[in-house]
């Protein structure tokens, strides 16, 4: 211990006696470590405490397979289906989002939330910390109203009352008695969700009894000890079981289970990840710069180590000494690269994607700082080690014999190694910023099929007073009033706008198509929409019309399909005219009347179209009214919004003043949201691979300038031998370029593996693209050959006479 | 305590193999006084390095006190070095970040010995020096007969039986040379064996003994009337 704080003692002396070497070696450390903390931090809050649950690796989304082989959530007959099978499913927790109108002193609020089952908190793993949970007895239909409040609901809405517990609540116009409040930061898909009621899954009415309509998200937990693979292998047996036992039931087709982190952060996982790799190269080419300082510096400590040695020191304790030292630099190091990561934290909270979850808790905790701690442990034996190996080698005789000449100049195989490294890193991570920016250019050169210029979007839920078939009147009357709002181009009403949100999948049949057994059925999305939806979107019609205010509930049954749609189920056919009828209850024959362009719905991004086939919302079946009674959405183009939402809110008011106008966005925005995501990656990984790219730059500048200043002797003598500036210039551009060139082939060769990890994060490119693999190495290289340049140049300025006099 | 025999030392060079040392024997007794002399070249620093166990790459017998040399692995070298040798090199090559009293530390702490002990050591060879007051100052602070003056105590300062001087008075002018050497008689008469490498005849007239060496090979020894370079002396 004394040992050590000696040496610790030393090399602070010895850091500080070189100040351009500590800052220089301090501020290239701080970039690697500051860029990897403050990615670690994003990761810690986002991947690994986002979720509020209690131990949720061991949480699985259960999904339902269908019949084409993909998961779906559960109808409510294969839901009830399923628990009835016991085992791991006895036990399943069920949600559904919801909202309501929260009775508030004016105009109600529209809330979000869930409806859950009982089973739903024990599986997540979570209790109320005032109160308690749902009771088995109040999953089902008539057991009374009650209300699990969240913190925030509890907190805002509340005043974190004590005794909240027994309060009524009023939702939708029911009453609601509190039983219990979550803990602060809990929620189960979206941190929106304010509020859980009972599910009391009704098994009697249309939604209920409709297999077509997929709206519940199963979770269960493995048992203590089980695996995923074990847990899958049991529901495999049941669904053999139910098979043996109805061979064209749903059953048999079984259940998959999926962890629930994987569900939740799926899509941001990757880039993470990604963007995880990104600092981590930075932080090796870091490494390799001051590794290679500290070799350089080695050599002009060649003197005090071989003292040190002739004086009794072992090798290890030179060794030791070392890398005390280098430890010492990556401390420091890390504390400026934590005031960087602090800073770069901020920054990204403040820029970051909604798209991704939890974002906004991302902060430098504990967990964030053993994690620096831990790295500046490893990253100051990684780039020490070497250089101390080295430097412990020394020939004492050779070094303290008088007049000694000391180093060659040459490069020694550990630079030769670091400077390739750093050069192939460098290429590497440039090639996957290139490939992000070449797809981040494709997708926002994508046309998303509707003009969202000018495009105010709202939703609104009919109240309670319209029931059943009325339901699309309260619509309609909204509306015609919003239309009728001066300055007002078009307003449109759907179930979801394009970008807003999923609409149901489902089944249909096509007339004179009847499906072979055991074929998968066509599954397209069932969108409900209003009359002239296309042109107040703007949405390209290929042939037939739009639907009008004529296409009324007593009116034929009307659909207008997408052109995928159509293309697919009438090929090289005119698809007017055609019939299709939706695999619903109540569903019947619609007959097409208009083949629109494709839409591109969930993104501006998303490669794939889908079939789409589009309803009157005043035609929808039965089963489906429901989802109209949860909400739709208007979107309303002027020339200006401003002052427009005042003007909007009064028209809903005018027809019911109890229904709250809610989740107002202008529908540009929500196209830019859509693609946060990919411009956040493009960006941060620009960010990393530009930082790269210069350390590499400067970090092969310094080789180069060490290895000039070992050789100042034999340019000395090449000068005086006539050498002339030029051929000492491609003497030292050559060295570089040899290594530069080594290391982008290794750096292409490295980002030809490496890229295809970032396959499923491309659009519009492939991961092989030769445009980008052609460009980057050109880049690469002229940058190094620009580091290269400058010792070069000063190489042709040598006075021989006053090199040769050095020695 | 010192015996060599047949201590070859040589270089692998481009065109084959260079001889710094040929067929060395050397027999020195505890106490005494050597002076090893001989131009530029001939193997005075290699002969003193492979003495101090600082070079490895030789070939033939070398006994030290009780142990063959021959026979140890490095470490074991090295922990001979460590117990029983101090340097003095003609640039004293005192560590030029640290204060006397450190570099004075500096071979003790490579020994195990207690921090206490240490600190009385270095107390005690600053007294004996006659450098307390310059404990606190850097090799650059120091003119070059202090430096080697600290270079001969740090030498000292582990109590060594051998102390080997590559040209201790070589960058000295000559009053401080007689002070360096004066110190080295009177620790060999207190019972330090010293081994000087010099040019200077009036140093080496301090030794009981001058060694000649001549392109690796001794020419003179009184010890060994017989060392000569043989007739056909092929490399």
């Amino acid at each position: 211990m004394e040992k050590l704080l000696q040496d610790v003692r030393y090399g602070l002396r010895m850091l500080r006696k070189s100040p351009g070497f500590t800052v220089v070696a301090i501020v290239t450390l701080a970039l690697g470590i500051g860029a990897n903390t403050a990615m670690f931090s994003v990761l810690n809050s986002v991947l690994l405490h986002s979720l509020p649950f209690r131990d949720p690796n061991r949480i699985m989304v259960v999904w339902k397979t269908m019949s084409n082989g993909q998961p779906n959530a559960f109808s409510t007959p294969a839901f009830l289906e399923m628990q009835q099978q016991g085992d791991i499913l006895a036990h399943l927790g069920t949600f559904s989002g919801v909202s309501y109108n929260l009775a508030g002193k004016d105009v109600p609020e529209r809330v979000s939330g869930g409806k859950i089952n009982s089973d739903l908190f024990p599986v997540l793993g979570v209790q109320p910390i005032l109160g308690r949970e749902f009771s088995p007895e109040e999953d089902h239909p008539g057991a009374g109203g009650f209300v699990i409040l969240s913190h925030a609901m509890w907190q805002t809405r509340f005043e974190s009352s004590s005794g909240i517990l027994g309060k009524v609540v009023n939702l939708d116009g029911s009453p609601y008695t509190v039983v219990g409040v979550m803990p602060r930061g809990f929620h189960v898909l979206s941190d929106q969700e304010l509020f859980w009621v009972p599910m009391q899954m009704e098994t009697t009415n249309a939604q209920a009894s409709a297999r077509n309509l997929h709206w519940l998200f199963a979770f269960t937990r493995l048992a203590p000890g089980s695996t995923q693979k074990q847990a899958e292998t049991v529901l495999g047996a049941i669904a053999a079981r139910l098979k043996a036992q109805d061979p064209n039931g749903e059953g048999g087709l079984g259940v998959t289970l999926m962890p629930v982190s994987v569900f939740l952060n799926g899509d941001v996982k990757p880039v993470l990840l990604l963007l995880m790799g990104a600092v981590a190269f930075v932080l090796l080419i870091a490494c390799s710069n001051v590794a290679n300082l500290l070799l350089a510096r080695g050599t002009t400590r060649r003197r005090e180590l071989s003292i040190r040695t002739a004086l009794g020191a072992g090798r290890a304790r030179v060794i030791l000494q070392l890398l005390t030292e280098s430890v010492l630099l990556s401390v420091l190091g890390g504390a400026l690269g934590l005031a960087l990561a602090w800073t770069a934290v901020k920054l990204l909270v403040a820029i970051h994607p909604s798209s991704i979850p939890a974002v906004d808790t991302v902060a430098i905790d504990l967990s964030v700082l053993a994690y620096t701690v831990l790295l500046c442990g490893v990253v100051g034996i990684l780039f020490g080690v070497f250089p101390a190996l080295e430097a412990s080698r020394v020939n004492v005789s050779e070094t303290l014999k008088e007049g000694s000449r000391g180093s060659s100049g040459g490069f020694g195989k550990y630079r030769v190694v670091l400077v390739v490294t750093e050069t192939a890193l460098a290429s590497i991570l440039l090639i996957g910023a290139g490939l992000s920016l070449k797809s981040l250019w494709h997708a926002e050169s994508i046309e998303p099929g509707f003009n969202p210029t000018g495009e105010l979007t709202f939703r609104i839920a009919s109240p309670v007073a319209y029931k059943g078939e009325r339901i699309p009147l309260f619509y309609q009357q909204v509306l015609e009033r919003v239309r009728a709002l001066p300055g007002i181009q078009s307003a449109v009403l759907a179930r979801n706008l394009p970008m807003s949100g999923s609409d149901p999948s489902m089944a249909i049949s096509i007339e004179g198509t009847p499906p072979p057994p055991n074929q998968i059925p066509i599954v397209t999305r069932f969108r409900a929409i209003g009359p002239e939806y296309f042109s107040g979107l703007q949405i390209a019609l290929k042939s037939g019309r739009e639907f009008n205010d004529h296409d009324t509930a007593a009116a034929p049954k009307v659909a207008v399909v997408s052109e995928s749609l159509a293309k697919l189920y009438w090929p090289k056919q005119d698809a007017i005219g055609k019939r299709l009828k939706p695999e619903l209850a109540g569903g019947e024959w619609y007959v097409v009347v208009g083949v629109a362009a494709d839409v591109r719905h969930w993104a501006a991004d998303v490669t794939d179209v889908e079939p789409t086939a589009y309803y009157p919302y005043t035609q929808v079946p039965e089963a489906f009214l429901p989802q109209l009674e949860g909400s739709m959405s208007i979107a309303v183009r002027s020339a200006n919004s401003a002052g427009l939402l005042s003007s909007i809110r009064a028209a809903v008011a005018e027809v019911d003043a109890t229904v709250p106008v809610y989740a107002v966005k202008g529908m540009e925005e929500m196209v830019a949201d859509s693609g946060s995501l990919r411009r956040f990656d493009m960006w941060l990984i620009g960010t990393f691979a530009t930082l790269a790219l210069t350390l590499a730059a400067v970090g092969i500048y310094g080789v180069m300038a060490y290895s000039v200043s070992q050789r100042t002797r034999e340019i000395g003598i090449r000068i005086a031998l006539g050498a002339q500036r030029t051929n000492v210039l491609r003497l030292i551009m050559g060295q570089g370029a040899k290594l530069a060139v080594a290391g982008v082939m290794v750096g292409v060769a490295g980002a030809f593996g490496l890229t295809r990890l970032m396959e499923s994060l491309l659009f519009g490119v492939s991961a092989r693209d030769l445009g980008t693999f052609s460009l980057v190495p050109v880049v690469v290289l002229a940058l190094i050959l620009v580091g290269c340049y400058i010792p070069a140049y000063r190489a042709t300025k040598l006075d021989p006479l006053e090199a040769l006099r050095e020695e | 305590m010192i015996q060599l025999r047949n201590i070859e030392r040589t270089y692998k060079t481009g065109a084959g193999v260079t001889y710094v040392l040929r067929r060395i024997n050397l027999d020195i007794r505890d106490g005494e006084f050597i002076t090893v002399m001989g131009p530029s070249g001939s193997g005075k620093s290699t002969l003193m390095s492979i003495l101090g166990m600082l070079d490895d790459s030789w070939a033939g017998e070398y006994n030290f006190l009780e142990h063959e040399v021959h026979k140890l692995d490095r470490k074991k070298r090295s922990e001979l070095n460590r117990k029983y040798i101090g340097f003095v090199f003609q640039s004293y090559h005192l560590l030029d970040n640290l204060t006397v009293y450190e570099n004075l530390d500096v071979p003790l702490s490579y020994r195990n010995i207690s921090r206490g002990q240490r600190a009385s050591m270095v107390a005690e060879i600053l007294d004996r020096f006659q450098i307390v007051g310059k404990k606190d100052l850097y090799p650059s602070q120091l003119s070059g007969g202090q430096q080697q003056l600290v270079g001969v105590a740090r030498a000292v300062v582990g109590n060594p039986k051998l102390i080997l001087a590559d040209e201790p008075t070589g960058n000295l002018h000559s009053s401080q040379s007689k002070e360096i050497m004066d110190l080295f008689k009177k620790l060999n008469d207190a019972g330090t064996t010293i081994i000087q490498v010099t040019h200077s005849e009036l140093n080496a007239a301090y030794g009981h003994r001058t060694i000649q060496l001549f392109d690796g090979w001794i020419t003179s020894d009184p010890a060994n009337p017989q060392a000569r370079i043989p007739a056909v002396a092929t490399p």
